[in-house]
């Protein structure tokens, strides 16, 4: 809302309250308990605040990114090499962030003889970023939402807030619920940065010990190391929600993950008959650690680094796993036109309990390519025809390191003026802990028509998965809510379609592609008694039970807004009600609203997503434009919570200054009448949380014209491409404001199994915004 | 050749070698301790019992279980804005509770997280390799925690799930709802234990629980039951131990500066200055929903003026309890009533918080001279009280005794002004059965079903044979 609006709304809110408490709206603050106090400013001379400040016009701005990369390659017979490197820069939407990205390639192979050849690939990537925005509730750009549009961009000092004592502003500290989280105070007086190193080597040997009989070994390293800092300046101009004095952080993180695989594959051909056999063995060790300090009691703002304040706290942890393979596979063709393939692994990871750390893999596939057959030679126009099918076992480890051991953790005590250190048990143990299992069964066709112009696959697959990893709630009387179990099962079934179709050949080319693809999720059982798993962000619940997909959202039906006293009387309703409050479905028919009238009111699972691009060409001038959509999924907006709904005067939503203001103006019907203090289920979760997350976006609009060869010879470059590039040009979506239902989702918990009970769903917190371009100037790829 | 076949080799050690594998995929925890190898010492026992200590920073938190119960439910207080689920806090300002109610749900873990950190080690300590009495004062501290415990959730739950040995999820399909009388013959069983071998306050170790926490504890609990003989026999020992004194003045007894003093029975244990160490979050948990002086007040228990009058002229109780306001940067000033008893002037703000060093007085003398009145109707020990507070006492010419006609509203009177914001006076009006009386005589929607708070709908979802209270 902009601050006409707000002023508006903040008064109704406090005056309902008010009404509720037996005042009358007339009455001054004199009157009114501090809470129901309105500042003079609004009721006086609201005038004074013109239209007031848009947060996002402040904080978001136009981001243009560049964007280079070389690349190098050639060799010998003996030799090949290939040398690359890449640079992005890329400002960010949101004020002061921005990406930069180099990364250099090498790889070299070299046969020593007949029998062995050697290489070593090696990749380095080096990020320096500031990202924020992504966070939820607390991030830059939710609390740029929710902060007052009454207030300036800078006071008459120049400062950021109206916390600045010296600032006529200052008048506003009175209310206790002003808000002002000035996007600058977290942008523009923060000093913060990531910069991570990633290396990547990979030294490989192979070794012919028989002539069909080839020895492989090779040993993979992964080196990564960032480090971060974090310097808020000392008082932040007054603009954040409080005035804090200077306050520093620094933290790095450590990770090594070393591979070493070793097979020996046996080639076969007797006649038409091809064999192909390989045994292998795999060992995977990583270790994490990470590091952090934070300091205040900072002189000054001049110097940011720890050295400069009083460390105030610091901490060091790691942890690891390990993982063993052994895996056996047996592939044969008849002819290339009939394929079979048969593996088996076996799988030891760390993770586990000590009783059942290995598990067992077998995977079977054919293949039958119809095409080839003699009899198909008549059939017209059919240059590609394969039909497709396999099943198999496949394993999931993604649990904590440490998931099946019972840890202990501090919990301290002070007796008098000593602290005493304490230990609790944190985890139970759960010696049986084993992998989870997916059976999946696949089924696909390849067809290939008019030479391969127009081609096509379809597949269905239809997957169970059991022992599900889960921390499955318990009874909390014995302690704990959850325990990492193998419990449950869960189908996923569905179907994947790609067409690729050359649609105009020759000097004008137009190509097409299309994919489609939907998933079907069912959970078919879960823990003791088949309870359901519930997982509540704030009044955010999400709900998993058998019968149903995974992460229903969970909670009561608004229908709309009691316009009069006569509806509400005709109507089940909560006893705080009086019109202008919401319509709460009687779910159950009992006559009643309690909170046994919730029900599933979403799932963030879409029926479809489908993409399109069209790529164009003449000459040395590319045009594509590429298209991507999804259907009928739900999402449940959090910022419901403060923006949708009175939140300790926050700003509202524009949408909602429709609501419900009297009888003869009764707003839209769907928004109901703000209040400081709701006593009935208006801000416990409901439908008016959930919207329709469906979109369809043009993803990316790419103008690209090639240099030609003639002119770049004397510079002994060639191919070099010159590109002009969109993304996400524009977004189709009823979703909320116009921001982005796909990018505004984040995980619940930093940790999830395969099931994601508690993080597949999204909570539109921390917005994206959903129309910005940038402009892609490249150079690649130049071979010399 | 020579090098291959030295890399061959060890490549494939590994392989051929079961211990190296099995050995390759132990890996025991870099950064928490292994449980597997604890409960062993007794220096182990004594890091476990202090993990059980802490568990009061959860229960008797200000945002905590008893908080809630003893304020929020009463008179005495109000909440408005809040942090965290606002609609789920109001509904027990407005006896509106839902079995959904995340905040029902949290107590019920808190409370039941508590219990398996005490039960442990009672379980554990039976035995392991320590003396007796070693064994006994840990038995008896753990004990008076689990009493403590219980009888808090007895009265707010009712009927409950007495689990007293660390048990197994499957177990605890098995244990339902125990009847109130078995859960207090428990509460009482544990405090005899208690009160048998805890030595006195005086050489019962600073913080600790001692013989008199524990008979201060059977008294109130007996009186709870309606038993007033033996709650008189039990606070009567505590009377006459020698080991309680009142403090001289009220407001000395809220210095942080005066820790576990004379008057103290069993204290919280809180050490201020640094984010190190538990500071004392009661001050901020009820500093109104502001920050204005760079920390974050909750805006939990904001007095109302209903216990503001209450307090009769000249009682120097209420400035000493009650912060009528605050006064910003420029010096304005804010109108507005909250709890002042846990103020630390001199703390510092860590991370917009008061690292303040007020203990929690769970049990004082004070408390337990008003409930020996209570149980007796004798008002010496509630004369006490007043004479402390500077107001004539009872049975004077001067007391407003057209106001508290009987000794019981008297004592009810006094209990309020005396204990006020210290998360008794829902208890109070529970256990002498006065809460509809008074709660509805000030316009509150209170009725006889919501003298106890729903079982968390979780709960039932889990265990479907877990009955559910009346009216929920």
């Amino acid at each position: 809302m902009d601050a006409q609006q707000f002023i508006t709304t903040y008064i109704d809110a406090k005056n309902n309250a008010w009404i509720d408490a037996g005042g009358k709206a007339t009455d001054g603050n004199a009157l009114r308990p501090t809470l129901l106090k309105i500042p003079e400013d609004f009721l006086t001379n609201p005038q004074q605040f013109g239209t007031g400040t848009n947060w996002q016009d402040v904080m978001f701005r136009t981001a243009p990114s560049y964007n280079g990369q070389v690349s190098v390659s050639g060799g010998t017979e003996k030799t090949q090499y290939m040398f690359s490197g890449a640079y992005l820069d890329q400002t960010a939407v949101l004020d002061m962030n921005y990406y930069k990205r180099i990364s250099l390639r090498s790889n070299i192979k070299t046969a020593v003889n007949d029998k062995l050849t050697l290489g070593l690939n090696l990749g380095v990537t080096s990020i320096f970023d500031r990202t924020e925005g992504t966070k939820g509730k607390s991030d830059v750009i939710s609390l740029g939402l929710q902060s007052n549009p009454h207030f300036p961009v800078y006071n008459e000092n120049g400062n950021l807030g109206y916390r600045d004592p010296n600032s006529t502003w200052f008048r506003f500290t009175a209310f206790g619920d002003m808000n002002l989280w000035h996007p600058y105070s977290l942008t523009r007086e923060v000093d913060k940065g990531t910069k991570s190193f990633n290396t990547l080597g990979t030294a490989y040997l192979e070794y012919y010990l028989l002539k069909n009989l080839k020895f492989r070994t090779s040993f993979s390293a992964n080196f990564f190391n960032s480090r971060n800092h974090f310097y808020w300046n000392d008082k932040q101009k007054y603009g954040y929600s409080a005035v804090l004095a200077a306050q520093a952080n620094a933290g790095s993180g450590y990770m090594l993950n070393w591979l070493s695989e070793n097979t020996l594959t046996y080639d076969k051909q007797i006649e038409n008959h091809s064999f192909t056999g390989l045994v292998g063995y795999t060992a995977q060790k990583q270790r994490d650690e990470a590091m952090s300090v934070a300091a205040n009691n900072f002189p000054n703002d001049l110097v940011h680094t720890l050295n400069a304040g009083t460390v105030t706290a610091g901490s060091t942890s790691a942890s690891e796993w390990s993982l063993l393979s052994y895996i056996a596979r047996l592939q044969y063709n008849y002819n290339s036109r009939y394929f079979l393939a048969a593996t088996i692994r076996r799988d030891g990871m760390s993770r586990f309990g000590d009783n059942n750390k290995w598990g067992y893999f077998p995977s079977v596939s054919g293949g039958w390519l119809v095409s080839d057959e003699p009899f198909m030679s008549s059939v017209k126009h059919l240059t590609n025809l394969k039909l497709r099918a396999s099943y198999g076992v496949t394993g999931n480890n993604q649990i904590p390191n440490y998931g099946a051991v019972s840890l202990l953790a501090a919990s301290n005590y002070v007796y008098g003026s000593t602290m005493s250190n304490g230990l609790r048990v944190n985890s139970i143990a759960n010696p049986n802990l084993k992998w989870e299992k997916t059976t999946m069964l696949n089924l696909g066709i390849d067809v290939g028509l008019f030479n391969n112009r127009l081609i096509g696959s379809i597949e269905f697959y239809n997957s169970l998965t059991r022992d599900m990893l889960l921390f499955v709630p318990v009874p909390d009387i014995t302690g704990f809510s959850t325990q990492l179990t193998n419990i449950g099962k869960m189908r996923n079934r569905g179907i994947e379609l790609n067409l690729s179709s050359k649609n105009i050949t020759g000097n004008f080319n137009w190509t097409t592609d299309f994919n489609f693809s939907r998933n079907r999720n069912k959970v078919l059982q879960l823990g003791p008694g088949n309870a359901p798993i519930q997982y509540v962000d704030n009044v955010v619940t999400v709900r998993t039970e058998v019968g149903q997909p995974v992460s229903n959202f969970y909670g009561y039906i608004f229908d709309g807004v009691f316009k009069n006293q006569a509806e509400i009387d005709a109507y089940p309703h909560h006893a705080s009600t009086t019109p202008g409050d919401p319509k709460v479905r009687d779910v159950n028919g009992d006559g009643k609203i309690t909170d046994a009238d919730r029900t599933i009111i979403g799932n963030n699972q879409p029926d479809f997503i489908a993409g399109m691009t069209n790529t164009l060409s003449y000459k040395g001038f590319e045009f594509s434009l590429m298209v991507q959509g999804a259907y009928g999924g739900e999402i449940a907006n959090n910022n419901i919570r403060y923006l949708g709904t009175w939140d300790n005067g926050r700003n509202f939503y524009a949408s909602m200054y429709n609501y419900w203001r009297s009888e003869s103006d009764p707003g839209d019907g769907i928004h109901f009448k703000p209040n400081v203090s709701y006593k009935g289920l208006q801000k416990q979760f409901s439908s008016y949380w959930v919207e329709d997350a469906s979109f369809l976006r043009m993803k990316n609009i790419r103008m690209s014209y090639a240099i030609p060869n003639k002119a770049l010879n004397k510079l002994a470059f060639k191919n070099t491409r010159v590109y002009i590039n969109a993304e996400n040009v524009f977004i189709l979506t009823k979703y909320k404001d116009g921001y982005d239902p796909e990018n505004t989702t984040y995980g619940t918990t930093s940790y999830s199994s395969s099931m994601e009970t508690s993080g597949s769903y999204s909570s539109g917190n921390a917005p994206v915004p959903g129309h910005f371009k940038e402009l892609i100037m490249a150079l690649t790829p130049c071979r010399v | 050749m020579r090098i291959l076949k030295q890399w061959l080799a060890v490549c494939f050690i590994c392989l051929s070698t079961t211990s190296c594998r099995d050995s390759f995929l132990q890996l025991a925890p870099v950064s928490n301790p292994n449980a597997g190898n604890f409960f062993k010492t007794k220096a182990d026992f004594d890091l476990a019992s202090n993990a059980a200590y802490a568990t009061l920073y959860t229960i008797y938190n200000p945002e905590g279980a008893v908080s809630y119960m003893g304020e929020l439910m009463g008179d005495n207080v109000t909440i408005l804005n809040i942090s965290g689920n606002m609609a789920d806090k109001w509904q027990f300002r407005d006896y509106t509770l839902a079995p959904a109610n995340t905040m029902v749900y949290q107590f019920w873990q808190d409370f039941y997280k508590s219990l398996y950190n005490i039960n442990i080690v009672i379980s554990k300590v039976e035995n392991a390799d320590v003396d007796a009495a070693y064994k006994d004062k840990i038995k008896g501290e753990m004990m008076f925690l689990r009493a403590l415990y219980y009888f808090n959730m007895v009265q707010i739950w009712g009927d409950l799930p007495l689990v007293t040995a660390p048990i197994t999820a499957e177990e605890s399909y098995g244990v339902l709802r125990t009847p109130i009388s078995e859960v207090y013959t428990q509460v009482i069983k544990d405090l005899q234990f208690a009160a048998s071998k805890l030595p006195l306050a005086a050489s019962a170790g600073v913080g600790k629980a001692s013989k008199g926490a524990a008979q201060s504890l059977l008294g109130k609990v007996y009186l709870t039951m309606g038993d007033k003989s033996n709650a008189a026999i039990q606070l009567k020992e505590v009377v006459n131990s020698g080991q309680y004194q009142l403090l001289p003045s009220y407001a000395t007894l809220w210095d942080p500066k005066n820790k576990n003093t004379k008057e103290s029975i069993f204290e919280i244990q809180f050490l201020g200055g640094s984010s190190t160490a538990p500071f004392s979050d009661y001050y901020l948990g009820f500093f109104p929903n502001s920050n204005a002086l760079g920390f974050y007040g909750s805006g939990m228990n904001q007095v109302v003026d209903d216990v503001w009058n209450e307090y009769e002229k000249g009682d120097t109780r209420r400035v000493a309890s009650i912060d009528t306001g605050f006064t910003d940067a420029k010096g304005v000033f804010t109108k507005v009533k909250f709890p002042k008893k846990w103020q630390d002037k001199t703390a510092p703000i860590i991370g917009q918080r008061i690292a303040a060093n007020n203990n929690f007085m769970v049990l004082r003398y004070a408390d337990v001279l008003l409930l020996l009145t209570e149980a007796t109707g004798d008002p010496q020990y509630l004369n006490l009280v007043r004479k402390r507070a500077g107001l004539p006492e009872y049975g004077t010419a001067t007391y407003p005794s057209t106001l508290y006609k009987t000794i019981e509203l008297a004592t009810e009177h006094e209990r309020r002004m005396e204990l006020a914001f210290e998360f008794q006076r829902w208890f109070d009006l529970k256990r002498t059965n006065r809460v509809l009386t008074v709660l509805t005589s000030k316009g509150k929607a209170i009725t006889q079903t919501k003298l106890v708070i729903p079982i968390p709908n979780v709960v039932r979802d889990q265990n479907n044979k877990i009955t559910q209270n009346a009216g929920y």
